[in-house]
């Protein structure tokens, strides 16, 4: 058996207008998304955003209300789960809990659709790759109740790329594997996935980790698409103040201005001492707390009350504290104590202007 | 609040393997201390022992220097915020923080007014009457922390008190845990698997390691300065690059070096060297878009494992997967391990460059 794609597996999926309502809650509301084969889309969105409501949709575990979904040219919206070819990854694992973790991740490949696809000598082959690229090959044996819970997640995710599906749909595959693993597990994984044959939807409501393995990235905000684009420009650029809270760490500062202007600028462009003589915004504020990370400090402090502008919007919290990212150690920071003034700038350049009332990014 | 002690404290649960072995630690009133390390390191069974949950097989613990190793959890006075908020759900935001008041007969008016002003410092005023299982998990944990706050505890014990967060409630809870912290004094053990945590929040972070401690120092000492391997390789997101090396001067002496993905820099671009610039050709292997930095995977001729270097730079930069590149790293950043002992060598940044010359 080649590994090389052929024509009928290279297959793009193609959603357009798909809706869903569960009674009078519209969880989704005219989604339109393309994946290649090969490319990674990654949905991210906070919980209830209605990222696995679209999953199930894609594997025909629910039905859509309205548009179509295609693989290929084909419509795929009426043919059953199995028909789809879908592998699908759950949040919540579902490893059945009286086979072992070989016989789980064994399981999609000797399911009666997939009968005489693989030789059994090619089936544990691709088992024992998979086993060692997640690093349980040593527990192959084991119930799934002998597991923590990030080895039930690694189990469930060999048995979804054991697979040579139409596509990948991974929900939040990686959330409990501590951080190290995490980092390792995901680069490891892109690059399996880039090199597929297939189209792969990964949902995760972590936005740095959407940033770090997509091809493209979709924000997901109360059931429609906010912003579809590339990592960087997702970041540089966020459609809007909802986008720009959610991807970051930390999240963009938001600050209403006196004459009525939003404003937007990341915690890594705040400096202490502008060097260069380029127009800056300066912000007056007192240190809220101080926190170290080793390679950057993060300062947090509240605006002081002359700078402090109601915008008619939300979080009133959010506006008064913001955040300030400073690169290298504390130890090189200037004396600094919680309660005390602080003046910082951030160059004009690196300010992004909202709508006072919408939100939506203007250029 | 009190200083709290515990001197060469152990732990057995079955008179053989000791959980915890001679642990000495302490932490100044007003303070707060991470007890921080992996599953199964100890740290949760030396919160029991100072909680009074459960008794040390040898060793005491003091508060104020006052032997409190056989008082009860109840005779302590401490109280614990729990990683799962473990909240009375269908009482309202008010009567949950009311309720170490109430148990302790106190009357009406001053429950109300203890409570009022606690809810002003946690802002949780507007959502006072609401009942908790009602609210997101941020809000249940600040609930939980006003209703440990209310008894004036000597101590006050955070288990894992963000784990089951979502990313943006953790980040404000952070914040809002060590504002409190700071403003009001308190003598905090913080117990938690994940290093960011434990750096950003604590005045000392205690690193530990199979039931006994890695290193004892401020955050930015850990990070700065670990010990021995096992912090080294513990403390930072994304983690140290190691590299095994032997001298070329002493063949019997094999170290690892350790580099942090940040101290890898692009030797084209203008950045200023204190000491030394060691340099190195590698390739991308991969890009890592993380909005203000990027990751990449390097594939040199250093024998770290796999061949991958792990580099951090500012983001979001022009680097694309497959090209070649010169980079560059001080050697005043590279630590160096002795490989039998684990512990942290001494070696000046001239004899790091003739070790170095073999793979440039």
């Amino acid at each position: 058996m080649t590994m090389n794609p052929t024509p009928e597996r290279s297959k793009s999926l193609t959603l357009h207008g798909v809706s869903k309502s569960f009674g009078s809650h519209e969880v989704l509301k005219t989604i339109d998304l393309e994946i290649k084969p090969g490319e990674i889309l990654a949905i991210t969105g906070s919980s209830g955003a209605g990222k696995s409501t679209l999953a199930r949709l894609i594997s025909g575990l629910e039905s859509c209300d309205a548009g179509t979904i295609r693989l290929g040219q084909q419509e795929v919206q009426t043919l059953t789960p199995q028909a789809r070819g879908v592998a699908h990854m759950f949040e919540s694992y579902a490893l059945y809990p009286n086979r072992t973790v070989f016989e789980n991740i064994a399981s999609p490949l000797l399911s009666p659709t997939q009968k005489g696809k693989f030789t059994p000598q090619e089936i544990h082959h691709r088992i024992e790759e998979v086993l060692h690229l997640t690093e349980i090959h040593a527990l192959k044996d084991r119930l799934p109740s002998q597991l923590s819970g990030g080895q039930k997640q690694r189990v469930a995710l060999c048995r979804t790329l054991v697979q040579d599906p139409q596509l990948y749909i991974l929900d939040e595959p990686i959330g409990h594997l501590d951080a190290k693993l995490k980092h390792k597990l995901r680069s490891e994984i892109k690059r399996r996935l880039r090199m597929s044959a297939q189209p792969t939807l990964w949902l995760t409501p972590d936005a740095i980790e959407a940033m770090s393995i997509a091809t493209q990235v979709a924000v997901l905000i109360n059931g429609r698409i906010a912003q579809k684009a590339s990592p960087s420009e997702i970041f540089l650029s966020p459609a809007n103040v909802e986008v720009a809270k959610l991807v970051g760490d930390p999240s963009m500062n938001i600050m209403p201005l006196p004459n009525g202007d939003l404003i937007g600028f990341r915690p890594h462009h705040v400096i202490l001492n502008p060097t260069q003589h380029l127009p800056t915004l300066v912000v007056e504020a007192h240190v809220y707390t101080i926190e170290p990370f080793g390679k950057y400090t993060l300062i947090t402090a509240s605006l002081n009350a002359t700078q402090r502008h109601s915008s008619g919007s939300e979080d009133r919290d959010l506006q008064l504290i913001i955040s300030c990212k400073i690169p290298g150690p504390m130890t090189e920071l200037p004396d600094l104590s919680v309660g005390q003034p602080i003046t910082f700038h951030v160059l004009h350049q690196h300010l992004l202007n909202f709508h006072p009332q919408t939100g939506v990014l203007l250029q | 609040m009190a200083l709290v002690e515990l001197n060469q404290i152990s732990k057995s649960y079955d008179g053989k393997a000791f959980a915890v072995k001679h642990l000495d630690l302490r932490c100044n009133s007003g303070e707060m201390i991470a007890l921080l390390g992996p599953s199964g390191c100890g740290k949760t069974s030396t919160l029991k022992m100072i909680a009074g949950l459960e008794s040390p097989s040898s060793g005491t613990i003091q508060f104020n220097q006052k032997d409190v190793t056989a008082l009860t959890s109840a005779q302590r006075n401490i109280a614990m915020v729990f990683e799962d908020y473990a909240l009375y759900s269908h009482l309202s935001v008010f009567e949950n923080i009311a309720f170490p008041l109430r148990v302790k007969k106190q009357k009406n008016p001053d429950i109300h007014r203890i409570v009022t002003q606690m809810l002003d410092l946690l802002r949780l005023q507007d959502i006072r009457d609401v009942q908790v299982n009602t609210l997101s998990g941020g809000a249940q944990q600040r609930v939980s922390i006003g209703r440990a706050l209310v008894r004036h505890p000597e101590v006050i014990l955070f288990d894992e008190p963000l784990s089951h967060l979502d990313a943006d409630q953790r980040v404000q809870l952070r914040t809002e845990i060590k504002r409190l912290q700071i403003t009001n004094g308190l003598t905090s053990v913080l117990v938690t698997h994940d290093q960011t945590e434990a750096i950003s929040m604590a005045d000392v972070v205690a690193v530990m390691d199979g039931g006994v401690l890695a290193q004892v120092d401020s955050p930015q000492g850990i990070y700065d300065s670990p010990s021995n391997l096992f912090v080294a390789g513990f403390i930072g997101e994304p983690p140290m690059n190691f590299i095994k090396a032997t001298l070329p001067w002493d063949s019997s002496q094999e170290v690892m070096l350790g580099i942090r993905p940040e101290h890898i820099r692009l030797a084209n671009t203008n950045a200023s060297f204190t000491e030394l610039p060691l340099q190195l050709h590698a390739q991308i292997m991969d890009v890592e878009p993380l909005g203000d930095r990027d990751v990449l995977t390097l594939n040199s001729a250093l024998p770290s494992q796999r061949g991958h270097l792990l580099m951090e730079i500012q983001g979001p930069s022009e680097n694309i997967t497959g090209s070649h590149v010169s980079v560059a790293i001080a050697a005043d950043k590279i630590h160096v391990f002795d490989t039998k002992t684990e512990l942290k060598m001494h070696m000046s940044p001239q004899a790091i460059q003739s070790l170095w010359a073999q793979w440039s």
